[in-house]
């Protein structure tokens, strides 16, 4: 056995040295805190499916790696950081369920969730592809597809983009569906003679002929000003909703450089422009003095929600685009911070309204509350919690970015 | 039996050889004879499946040769197969190690016969000393068949006539031997059988003994007349 | 399979002296610069302290504590484990070519051993995985040797302490040598052995079929590349993304062991039927 023991001895060593490596590193693996909403009043089963999903990372520790985790009435998952999951890749929770439900349909489709219009006749799908040329990106043309739930049958084409050779950048913002007809809705950077250009366009496709047959800039902003910015931005809606009509929110901003130059940026004004997709036609929402008070947060079934924070509460004020009238604002009670740039997370979601508030740290939670929507009712109240005692973990933030209700 | 059926064989468009036949029978020694360069070493290497052939069949006992038949057939080429590192001790060792048919007996038998210290490197060998080890490494195997390359090729006088000494001995009884050599005064007395290659075929054939006995003429005397024409 | 054993065995006491002396190198140079860039520290803090009247305390939050990492990323460190690398690279050719060449004709020995000739083959490509492991290995058990001296050497206040894991979790530039999950270890050393598959099969080529071998050589390799993006390229060129990524990548590992098996099954053939001395 002499002559043996080279070749036993090192792969003993081999197996010892890199098993021990591996074992340690899998035992060494960071270990986070288990989130959970807990119920502080209200029915027990009444959150439902709410999930909050947040970005998690230890302030203390040298590395700023944020971890997203969603947390539930049930408790907590994080993303792992695992092989295996960089390389399925994390999508956002309504596109793992299209590739589970859809599987065929939704291969080769991009990830972002405003390319979906999902009725329950159909499931709509719209992104801008472009190839790379010389002068940089070229050949802008839409991906379409459509598939049809019922029969199972799919429609696939893509659609050269009109004045493609003027676009820099196109961003797919919405898609919808009305009367049969697709509208992709984009936000465009537009080139020509040196000009800049940002610009909402609005295409409608012909799912029949397979080509665009109209679009639209409804708004077009030159970026020449130095200072002032003019933004027009399309309100915040359930991805999967079907909207007739589009809000837009307008704001011009001025930089204000004070004494000390900090930069400050100041609100000129505000305009609230709802679109309507049937009939193209342009109309101002007056809201009033409400419209610079509050911020315009969610637009869902065609009534727009208002908040304001006021000291430790949020006052929600929802208005009906229909009948132009504002509904009783209500009060959600807040805990927890509530200051600038950490306005609450909102969602409407089958007459309920949720509210989650941004920041939760290992002094402050985060607080989960579900009100009726139509009569300001607070239905069920929560906070998010960690199941370890506060005391022995390391100093965190969990900055709360998306909620949603499966 | 080893049986060589028209075997070819080209090195790019020269070819080596071209159809070359002949058997070899267990208990006779066969001596292919041919100048250099004439193909000698490559049947060598084509029977233990050591370079391809273009064309043509070699079986041994009716069968195509595999590594199976490595227990049943060995080769001593013209260089010592071990590494230059090892001791002969080493050597016998991995020869025992991966052949079943090793016998360990006759090798010490072998080594007393040679004279060879089984402590010595063979890097550190003399040449006639090298060509024993080698000579040994395929003669303790218990196979059926040893093929030889030149065995006597740069050797000294000394070693020579120990070497020669080998095939008389029972240490070939029963074996059946093919041996290549362009000079076969040392051993023309042992040849059973002779094949005289010459521009990659096979010119004759023949047995010694017979050639001796009827014709009265040598081994020698057969080349002269076959290489004169 | 026991002959195969022996083979491995036989040819990793071939390598054994190749092996030692690399891995001599490597902890002593290694050792070398965890003592020379600590010295060469604690020189400018006795300078800055001693000399230039500095507290301490300033000193330290001025240029940083030393950690071991600063060694780690240093030529005493990173050189010796190139050298391993270059020299698990150069035996991949070595350890076929050394049978041809040279006074003895040891292939000759090899191929007329009674058993498949597929066993020498996998004896060597185990021994260049035994050699790869074998320096990841050490390099393991160096590390904790290294940050012992590293703390001999340096005073605590003036050191940073990071555990083996800590330091190679920090270094991307090793990860690739020590991935972070086993799972990765696997793969990427499956794909090495890939690698070598193809290089080994190669060599047999040429070995078979000299100089046109070598560019048999060549275009197998140039295949074995083909044949293992080709999913890639199908996904992004013709079916515009249509598999899903972990799709993908089990594909890729299909591909992967398609490559090493049409290696194994090429090398065989050019073993038993093709080979020349």
């Amino acid at each position: 056995m002499k002559k043996y023991w080279k070749s036993t001895a090192i792969i003993a060593v081999i197996v010892i040295s890199i098993g021990t490596f591996y074992i340690n590193a899998a035992l060494s693996a960071p270990e986070y805190p288990m989130f959970i909403i807990e119920k502080q009043s209200g029915q027990d089963q009444a959150l439902g499916s709410l999930a909050v999903e947040g970005f998690y990372h230890e302030t203390a520790s040298m590395n700023y790696v944020n971890t997203n985790v969603t947390i539930t009435s049930e408790g907590s998952e994080y993303n792992s950081r695992t092989f295996i999951d960089q390389i399925i890749g994390q999508p956002a929770p309504m596109i793992e369920d299209l590739q589970n439900e859809h599987r065929y349909f939704m291969r080769g489709k991009g990830l972002s969730t405003d390319s979906y219009f999902e009725s329950d006749q159909m499931l709509a799908y719209a992104e801008a592809t472009y190839s790379y040329g010389s002068m940089g990106p070229e050949d802008f043309t839409f991906d379409i597809g459509i598939l049809d739930k019922q029969t199972n049958d799919t429609n696939a084409f893509t659609v050269e983009i009109p004045e493609s050779l003027e676009i820099d950048y196109i961003y797919v913002e919405d898609v919808q569906v009305v009367d049969n007809v697709l509208h992709v809705i984009t936000y465009n950077v537009l080139s020509n003679n040196n000009n800049n250009n940002v610009a909402n366009y609005i295409y409608t496709i012909d799912l029949t002929k397979e080509t665009v047959s109209s679009y639209e800039a409804v708004f077009t902003e030159s970026e020449q000003q130095e200072d002032l910015d003019i933004n027009t931005s399309l309100v915040r809606t359930n991805p999967k909703q079907a909207n007739e009509q589009l809000l837009y929110l307008k704001t011009e901003n001025k930089e204000i450089e004070d004494q000390e130059s900090i930069i400050r940026i100041e609100n000129l004004s505000k305009e609230l422009i709802s679109y309507n997709l049937k009939t193209k036609e342009k109309t101002i929402i007056d809201l009033g003095e409400r419209l610079k008070e509050n911020d315009i947060s969610y637009y869902v079934d065609s009534t727009v929600y208002l908040t304001k924070i006021n000291e430790q509460n949020l006052v929600v004020t929802p208005y009906q685009l229909e009948d132009q009238q504002f509904g009783n604002p209500y009060t959600i009670e807040l805990s927890g911070e509530t200051g600038e740039g950490h306005s609450p997370m909102i969602e409407v979601h089958e007459g309920k309204l949720y509210v989650t508030t941004r920041r939760m740290t290992d002094k402050i939670n985060a607080n989960v509350t579900m009100v009726d929507v139509k009569t300001g009712e607070t239905l069920y109240k929560g906070e998010v919690i960690t199941k370890e005692d506060k005391e022995d973990l390391d100093e965190f933030e969990l900055y709360i970015h998306d909620i949603s209700v499966r | 039996m080893i049986e060589v059926k028209e075997i070819s064989k080209n090195y790019g468009r020269k070819k080596i050889l071209k159809g070359v036949s002949f058997t070899a029978n267990k208990g006779e020694i066969t001596c292919l004879i041919g100048i250099n360069g004439v193909g000698k070493t490559t049947i060598l290497n084509a029977i233990m499946a050591l370079t391809p052939i273009n064309q043509g069949q070699i079986l041994m006992n009716g069968e195509p040769i595999n590594e199976q038949s490595f227990e049943k057939i060995t080769f001593i080429p013209d260089a010592i197969t071990m590494l230059p590192s090892m001791k002969i001790e080493d050597a016998l060792g991995f020869m025992n190690d991966f052949y079943a048919c090793w016998n360990q007996e006759r090798a010490t038998e072998l080594l007393a016969f040679f004279k060879l210290n089984k402590e010595e490197r063979i890097s550190s060998l003399s040449k006639g000393n090298t060509a024993k080890v080698n000579l040994l490494l395929g003669l303790a195997l218990d196979v059926d068949y040893v093929l030889m390359d030149e065995p006597f090729s740069g050797i000294d006088i000394f070693s020579r006539e120990e070497i020669a000494n080998v095939f008389t001995s029972h240490l070939i009884e029963n074996r059946g031997v093919i041996i290549t050599t362009h000079e076969i005064s040392d051993i023309e007395h042992l040849i059973d059988k002779v094949v005289l290659l010459d521009d990659g075929k096979v010119t004759k054939e023949f047995n010694a003994e017979e050639a001796r006995e009827d014709e009265g003429k040598s081994v020698v005397d057969v080349m002269r007349e076959v290489y004169r024409r | 399979m026991k002959n195969y054993l022996k083979l491995v065995n036989f040819e990793f006491n071939r390598l054994a002296k190749l092996f030692a002396v690399l891995l001599g190198i490597t902890f002593l140079a290694q050792i070398g610069g965890v003592i020379v860039l600590s010295k060469k520290y604690l020189n400018v803090a006795n300078e800055r302290i001693y000399e230039d009247m500095i507290p301490k305390a300033q000193f330290i939050a001025e240029f940083g504590q030393m950690n071991f990492l600063q060694v780690a990323r240093s030529a005493f460190f990173m050189g010796p484990i190139a050298l391993c690398i270059a020299g698990v690279a150069f035996y991949i050719f070595l350890i076929w070519y050394r049978d041809w060449f040279g006074k003895n004709t040891f292939i000759y020995r090899l191929l007329m051993l009674p058993t498949t000739r597929l066993n020498i083959f996998y004896a060597k490509l185990t021994n260049i995985l035994l050699l790869t492991f074998g320096f990841v290995a050490f390099q393991i058990i160096f590390l904790p040797i290294e940050t012992t001296v590293f703390k001999w050497m340096m005073p605590s206040e003036f050191r940073n302490d990071m555990n083996v894991i800590e330091i190679l979790q920090s270094m991307p530039e090793l990860s690739i040598i020590f991935p972070n999950s086993f799972l990765e270890f696997i793969l990427y050393y499956g794909a090495g052995l890939m690698v070598v598959s193809v290089l080994f099969t190669a060599i047999l080529l040429e070995r078979s079929f000299k100089w046109k071998g070598i560019f048999a050589g060549i275009i197998y390799s140039l295949v074995a590349v083909a044949v293992l993006i080709s999913p890639v390229l199908l996904h992004e060129f013709v079916l515009n993304g249509f598999f899903y990524p972990i799709e993908l990548f089990l594909l890729e590992i299909v591909m992967g062991l398609i490559i090493i098996a049409g290696s194994i099954w090429m090398s065989a053939f050019l073993l038993k039927k093709k080979i020349t001395v």
